[in-house]
């Protein structure tokens, strides 16, 4: 199978999200993912999605999130980049933590690592956040 | 997605109907702020018919949760499906949250008599 490249720029407001879903459960299908995988790949990449929307991009539709899929025989890799200043990881805590157990945010990144095979950050601070999420075909994680 | 109040005595049954991600989590935290805002005492969020739901959405129903119980109140959740089942045991959540299968206990677990 030849390697395919889809792009999606979508503007940093939440409603578009619905648009980013449809985009990958055509992706996740026409790559033969079963129905499950396919729902953990969405909701891990709609994870990534949202926080650079609501933390990279502080959520002004003026900035883009850059979403580039590309597919393989064998994986589906995710690129997902927004234009904010960048985090550091250190600073994520532990969502399965006694204090941080009942706070109701904190999860997106755990559960992209719960979800996915590969989750690697890349961090330009002042230039955007890259985070590269990858899911292999043959994969069972639950 | 869609999101339908059936409002009784004290509380509300919502039916949720489709994916709680985006600003659909937003729409769905607004209708449950505005019904503790106007004294609910229990919740019963039925996700028979919600194939996933994100992190944002799970914060929602903790925020709920926590209000409710302040004032000595319930949430329940109902049919929650395979998909939102498996993220609730990722997110240790399944220990927070009561879950049902019948709208009968999840009346009964919120004190109301299902039989009516």
């Amino acid at each position: 199978m030849e390697e395919k490249e889809i792009i999606l720029d979508i503007p940093s407001e939440d409603r578009h999200i619905y648009l980013l879903d449809l985009v990958l459960s055509y992706i996740a299908r026409e790559m033969g993912f079963d129905e499950e995988t396919k729902e953990q790949v969405n909701l891990a990449v709609i994870e990534a999605g949202t926080n650079a929307i609501k933390h990279g991009n502080k959520g002004d539709p003026s900035k883009k999130v850059d979403f580039r899929f590309c597919i393989s025989e064998s994986k589906l890799t995710i690129f997902v980049r927004d234009c904010g200043n960048g985090f550091d990881l250190e600073d994520i805590e532990d969502p399965l933590s006694p204090e941080n157990f009942m706070k109701p945010c904190g999860r997106g990144i755990f559960l992209m690592k719960a979800l996915m095979d590969e989750v690697e950050y890349s961090i330009q601070n002042k230039s955007g956040t890259e985070v590269k999420l990858v899911k292999y075909k043959t994969s069972e994680i639950l | 997605m869609r999101i339908d109040v059936e409002n009784k005595e004290n509380g509300a049954i919502l039916h949720l109907d489709g994916k709680i991600i985006g600003d659909g989590t937003s729409k769905l935290k607004k209708i449950i702020d505005e019904l503790i805002e106007s004294d609910a005492k229990w919740l019963i969020i039925d996700l028979a018919d919600v194939p996933l739901m994100d992190s944002s959405a799970l914060g929602t129903i903790i925020m709920a949760f926590l209000k409710l119980k302040e004032r000595k109140g319930k949430l329940a959740l109902l049919y929650a499906q395979e998909n939102i089942l498996n993220i609730l045991e990722i997110t240790k959540l399944n220990s927070l949250f009561e879950l049902y299968d019948s709208m009968q206990s999840a009346l009964a677990a919120v004190g109301v008599d299902g039989t009516e």
